[in-house]
């Protein structure tokens, strides 16, 4: 693996991957960008975080593989990726490692981490403008409203990302 | 394609994890002792479209059939490239399909159709070839644990599908966890399949939410994966293989039935249609 800084770091993945890394209590979350045949580390947030932004990751047997090339969120061990899907394939991912006491993570760090995955999916899909992605605003709004009665702590952490996203960050 | 019938497991809370009994017509005389009781998958070939699979896996027991393999990938020129025979397991999670099919039906063959893993460009047009050989090889049941919501790609798929479906060839998708048009596995022509909280593998639902038309374990399995190795895992492509496992069973009993036909028995013997009363392998 090879680092290399391409850009400056986005306020919006970085917003994203802290809100991933403390919602889920993850020791490291990434989000990923999937560049032809490389996978670049965009943002990166966590205590335990060990890839660094502008890192060039390597396929392997692990659940960021699966996701960018077969289009499924998985969790395997200790790690949870969800692709971050755009209208013409996948854009890249955020990927988590480091899971909680338990050793894994479970269906609502997923859920939470689906919700985030969706906001990067937007930014990564025009380049940090909130427009057209796989999922429209309206369906990512329902879920959100539906987040925000249900579970205020997450809502607010997922809603700052998202307004930093808004505010062309 | 948008609405809220494509949520995914994980987004619509705990609701489709407590499938209600389903006040429905549930074709009495199909039970699941009829559809696959005593039946072992003896005679029937899955292929399975994923990572490859590592066929020395201790717990495979053998039933790889690693000649009849193809791995296929891009060139430098965009062509497909074609390799038939062994080849390993780039990721894992082909490996873990095959585990959990295997598990259901020790007795049928599994193919392994690898699309996954050489490189990340060029999944779509892979993943479409593979399938074409799987169903022009004819095999009875084919495992797609992966999707792509390339929309360019979907009128070639779509009459992939429908050849399959014509020519017998049972497709088991799975739905994708995220809200998000993905194929094939909103096609009619294949059984869609999300996760439930079941720890009974042969625990499956009906759900009359469509497209995904059917419930698997899931979550927080122990599967098998490359290297010899078993992992914890969760995703709806770990839910995929069990259906395809089951009706690998299905086949291996009533080698007959067409693919709405496997659907109709699928539904008839769900465990919110006709209860928790099943026979094992």
């Amino acid at each position: 693996m090879t680092a290399e800084v391409t850009e400056p770091p986005s306020r919006v993945l970085n917003a994203i991957a802290q809100a991933a890394a403390e919602l889920t209590d993850a020791g490291e979350a990434a989000v990923v960008a999937a560049r032809g045949d490389e996978i670049v580390v965009v943002a990166v947030a966590g205590a335990r975080a060990e890839r660094t932004v502008g890192q060039r990751l390597t396929t392997g047997d692990d659940a960021l593989s699966f996701a960018l090339a077969g289009g499924q969120s998985l969790s395997v061990g200790s790690s949870t990726c969800v692709p971050c899907l755009g209208a013409d394939g996948v854009l890249g991912a955020l990927a988590l490692r480091g899971g909680p006491a338990a050793g894994s993570f479970g269906v609502e760090a997923t859920r939470t981490a689906t919700l985030l995955a969706a906001i990067a999916a937007a930014h990564l899909e025009e380049g940090g403008g909130y427009r057209a992605s796989a999922r429209t605003p309206s369906e990512l709004g329902a879920e959100l409203a539906e987040l925000a009665a249900s579970d205020t702590s997450r809502y607010d952490a997922i809603a700052s990302a998202l307004e930093t996203l808004l505010a062309g960050g | 394609m948008t609405d809220s019938t494509l949520r995914p497991a994980w987004s619509r809370g705990e609701s489709i994890f407590d499938v209600p009994a389903l006040d429905l017509d549930s074709l009495p005389q199909v039970t699941a002792e009829w559809a696959w009781g005593g039946a072992t998958g003896d005679g029937v070939r899955v292929a399975v479209l994923d990572s490859g699979i590592d066929a020395d896996h201790a717990a495979l027991e053998g039933c790889v059939d690693e000649e009849a393999g193809l791995a296929l990938q891009l060139s430098d020129t965009g062509e497909v490239i074609e390799q038939p025979g062994p080849h390993p397991d780039l990721v894992g999670h082909g490996t873990a399909c095959a585990g959990i099919i295997h598990s259901l039906a020790p007795q049928a063959t599994i193919t392994s159709v690898r699309v996954l893993g050489a490189a990340l460009s060029g999944r779509s047009k892979v993943f479409l070839r593979g399938l074409a050989w799987a169903v022009e090889q004819g095999y009875d049941v084919i495992n797609l644990s992966l999707t792509t919501c390339r929309r360019d790609w979907a009128l070639a798929f779509y009459e992939l599908c429908d050849k399959a479906y014509f020519r017998g060839c049972f497709v088991v998708t799975a739905a994708n966890n995220l809200p998000v048009v993905s194929f094939p596995s909103l096609f009619s022509s294949v059984a869609s399949v999300a996760c439930n909280v079941a720890r009974d593998p042969f625990e499956f639902h009906f759900n009359p939410d469509p497209p995904t038309e059917f419930l698997a374990p899931g979550i927080d399995l122990t599967v098998l994966w490359r290297g010899g190795q078993t992992v914890q895992g969760t995703g709806n492509s770990l839910a995929a293989p069990h259906i395809s496992g089951i009706a690998a069973l299905i086949r291996g009993k009533h080698p007959g039935l067409r693919p709405f036909e496997i659907k109709s028995v699928l539904r008839a013997t769900a465990a919110n249609v006709h209860g928790l009363n099943l026979p094992r392998t």
